[in-house]
């Protein structure tokens, strides 16, 4: 936690209260919750015993944080014995429809949803920003013939970190009655959120490129046995960018990101998982 | 003035021995290979990691046999592939740096990147950061190696419907697997797969998998994959592939026949990357199946142009390959090829192993209208029984008249290795004889020869007293 503790010194958000968050992360007393609008629509689907199944399973692919509570669940030997379920697909196969319907029903009742008046959007956007580096990182992982589920679920889940602290921070400061501005909480966010991503990742049971993928992503330097998850989510997260904020992510930047040659992603490559850009963006901007 | 005098595109197997024969001739050699180092699909890919996964599979397989389960081995279900390749990355990496080692000892001169044709003496090269380098050379040799062919009607995801180059890039082992293909590489996955506890179903049009093979050796394996809980449909045509969108690979044949898998292996064939060569540009040509033709001497259309490996086509093994690219250059540079044979051996890495080097029984009776064969189970070796692998077998191909041994052919453990004393027999030109009067290690495979030759002696003993009462 070294990263975070200067992280937390240097945040213009009071130390008083990034202490209680880091109490509050290392206690497990943070949540998780869902999209509004998502958790309504796996509500009415999975009550539905004729809905269509793979509406379901599309829903949880869209939301990292349902993707991230169904995993969490079906990684618990109840479910899965001895065994780690590392994707999505994997716990529909192994589990069946009807039960991962059940699992994904509970959480919705269970979670609950985001409270977080004056800071909607921002969470839009964080959801929109996880489900399409989750697809390029799909993309990618394609191109360079590498685990294309690893990848989803890494590029998915990969700033996991930022709506807990975003919830929890809200929470922390309206229990302390204080009043900070929104720049402040987004900076503390920013600066934390993979050290309390990765954290979170370890208590909760989720794969290890997952956890490695959250931690690194930025500095793209971890262990060895899941660099290229790491790097893959970590180009995914640029592009990603790119893709909805062209302006903080110039093209000519992208080209030189520091994963592309580990990768042996020649531009001609690149050029193909650009082009997926726009299908992402709509699939994305569905969530909005 | 050309930059160089020897560029090879591609680092695998041919294109290596290429660079190094080029080098121990002692001219300008250059490599071009997109990966950051030299191997090609042989160690990415292909058959240094499957060999890894195989000698895994094998070893939990074999283990309980061999402790005769007083230690019983338990694989959990739906294990990790990932577990189950730990080795892998190190042997890559070992693998890797010989071969570094090799082309630096020999002073060749790497580039990492993507070559094409501009002209017949000149390449571009496009390298990892997009700048590219115009490169001359009085001969090249292609060895760009190939991919895996992905037919219309087989949309590969790499995620559900996988072909060879993604499929060990999965992270846990699939409850079931539909393999598309009979050919070499379906047949090694299918086996590999099957030993690890999937239920395989290998899927072609043809009526058997690995047509060009010694069918009494096909048969061993279909047993050993049936055995495993695995099957094989033959005479099937394929109409469609799609994923269900939730957890399942459909597979469409004639018919109506519907197959139902986790995943899906497509191993269809294989494609030689020409498009990307600029081969127009060079005026090299390209057969109607997309492979560059090339003569007897390895030499393209162009004539300082050769090509060698999987790009010209079958067989497309690592041993010929390197065998082609060595061959390449000796007839570029105009050196001498050495006392050469084109007996080659072709061993697949199947579970069980097979091997096979000369001609097939078939082939001898074609020729000389009969045929005599030597078989040897392993049950009635030594070591076969020692070793837990009694079921394997060696078929001792001979001239009818002449006795002299004009094939191997094996199933079983070691039976890739085993062919090679087979091999060194057809090039001396020996009888079946000379395996009863030599001596081999006890206990050994190798006995297999000795117990082939004796049921070799006893039908020829049979032959030649059935013959006066045939004459009266």
């Amino acid at each position: 936690m070294a990263e975070a503790a200067r992280a937390i010194e240097t945040a213009t958000v009071p130390k008083a209260v990034l202490d209680e968050l880091s109490w509050r992360v290392a206690q497990g007393k943070v949540d998780l919750p869902l999209l509004p609008g998502i958790a309504m629509e796996v509500t009415n689907v999975a009550a539905q015993e004729s809905a269509d199944s793979r509406v379901i399973a599309e829903l949880l692919r869209k939301d990292q944080a349902m993707a991230a509570h169904v995993l969490r669940v079906v990684s618990s030997p109840v479910y899965s014995g001895r065994t780690q379920i590392v994707s999505l697909q994997q716990a529909v196969a192994r589990l069946g429809v009807s039960k991962i319907r059940e699992i994904a029903l509970a959480i919705a009742f269970r979670v609950g949803v985001f409270k977080l008046k004056g800071f909607e959007k921002e969470v839009t956007a964080l959801f929109q920003h996880s489900v399409s580096a989750a697809m390029f990182a799909q993309e990618i992982a394609r191109v360079t013939r590498r685990n294309v589920e690893d990848a989803f679920m890494c590029g998915l889940l990969h700033d996991v970190g930022r709506p807990v602290i975003l919830q929890a921070l809200v929470q922390i400061l309206a229990e302390q009655k204080l009043v900070l501005p929104a720049s402040a909480v987004l900076a503390a966010t920013g600066e934390l959120h993979s050290d309390v991503g990765g954290t979170l990742a370890d208590a909760w049971g989720l794969p290890e490129a997952v956890e490695m993928s959250i931690r690194h992503h930025h500095t793209l330097t971890p262990p060895d046995a899941h660099v290229n998850s790491v790097r893959i989510t970590g180009l995914a997260d640029e592009l990603a960018r790119f893709t909805f904020e062209p302006e903080k992510m110039p093209e000519a930047e992208l080209r030189k990101h520091p994963a592309l040659a580990p990768l042996e992603l020649y531009p001609e490559m690149l050029d193909k998982v650009l082009a997926k850009g726009e299908a992402i963006r709509q699939a994305a901007g569905v969530l909005s | 003035m050309s930059d160089y005098d020897l560029v090879v595109i591609g680092g695998g197997p041919a294109g290596q021995k290429a660079a190094v024969q080029g080098a121990k001739a002692g001219v300008r050699v250059l490599l071009i290979e997109r990966a950051k180092s030299a191997g090609g699909a042989c160690v990415r890919y292909g058959t240094i990691p499957s060999k890894t996964l195989r000698e895994t599979a094998l070893s939990l397989g074999k283990f309980r046999k061999l402790t005769a389960h007083v230690m019983d081995v338990e694989m959990p279900s739906h294990l990790q592939v990932s577990s189950l390749m730990e080795r892998k990355e190190e042997v890559i990496s070992a693998h890797e740096h010989y071969m570094q080692a090799q082309l630096t000892r020999n002073g060749i001169e790497v580039l990492q990147g993507v070559a094409r044709f501009t002209s017949p003496e000149t390449v571009d090269v496009t390298q990892l950061d997009g700048t590219k380098r115009s490169l001359s050379s009085r001969f090249f040799v292609i060895a760009a190696g190939s991919s895996p062919r992905t037919p219309d009607n087989v949309p590969v995801d790499h995620e559900h419907i996988l072909d060879s180059d993604s499929l060990l890039s999965i992270s846990y082992l699939p409850e079931s697997l539909v393999v598309l293909g009979a050919g070499v590489i379906a047949c090694e996955y299918a086996s590999i797969f099957a030993a690890l506890g999937v239920k395989v179903t290998i899927v072609d049009k043809a009526e058997r998998p690995l047509s060009f093979m010694d069918q009494e050796l096909v048969e061993h394996f279909l047993k050993e994959l049936r055995g495993a809980g695995s099957d094989f449909l033959g005479g099937r045509t394929l109409e469609g592939v799609s994923y269900d969108g939730l957890s399942c690979v459909e597979t469409r044949l004639a018919g109506g026949e519907l197959l139902k898998s986790e995943k899906l292996f497509c191993a269809l064939g294989r494609v030689a990357p020409v498009a990307a060569l600029g081969l127009d540009a060079a005026g090299v040509k390209v057969t109607a199946r997309g492979l560059v033709e090339v003569d007897k001497h390895l030499r393209t259309s162009a004539l300082h142009i050769y090509a060698a490996g999987d790009v010209i086509g079958p067989p497309a093994l690592a041993s010929t390959s390197m065998e082609q690219g060595r061959r390449a250059v000796c007839h570029a540079l105009g050196l001498d090829l050495g006392r050469q044979g084109d007996l080659a051996p072709a061993g697949i890495y199947t579970i069980p192993e097979l091997g096979s080097v000369g001609m097939t029984e078939q082939q001898v009776r074609e020729r000389h209208g009969d045929v005599l064969v030597g078989r040897a189970k392993f049950e009635e070796v030594a070591r076969g029984q020692i070793s837990a692998a009694e079921n394997g077998l060696l078929k001792l191909v001979v001239h009818p008249e002449t006795g002299v041994v004009l094939g191997a052919h094996a199933a079983g453990e070691s039976a890739t290795e085993l062919v090679h004393i087979g091999q060194m027999a057809i090039i001396g030109g020996l009888t079946f004889e000379t395996f009863i009067d030599t001596v081999f290690n006890f206990p050994t495979f190798a006995e297999a020869y000795r117990v082939a030759a004796f049921d070799l002696l006893k039908q020829q003993r049979t032959r030649v007293s059935a013959k006066p009462a045939a004459a009266e």
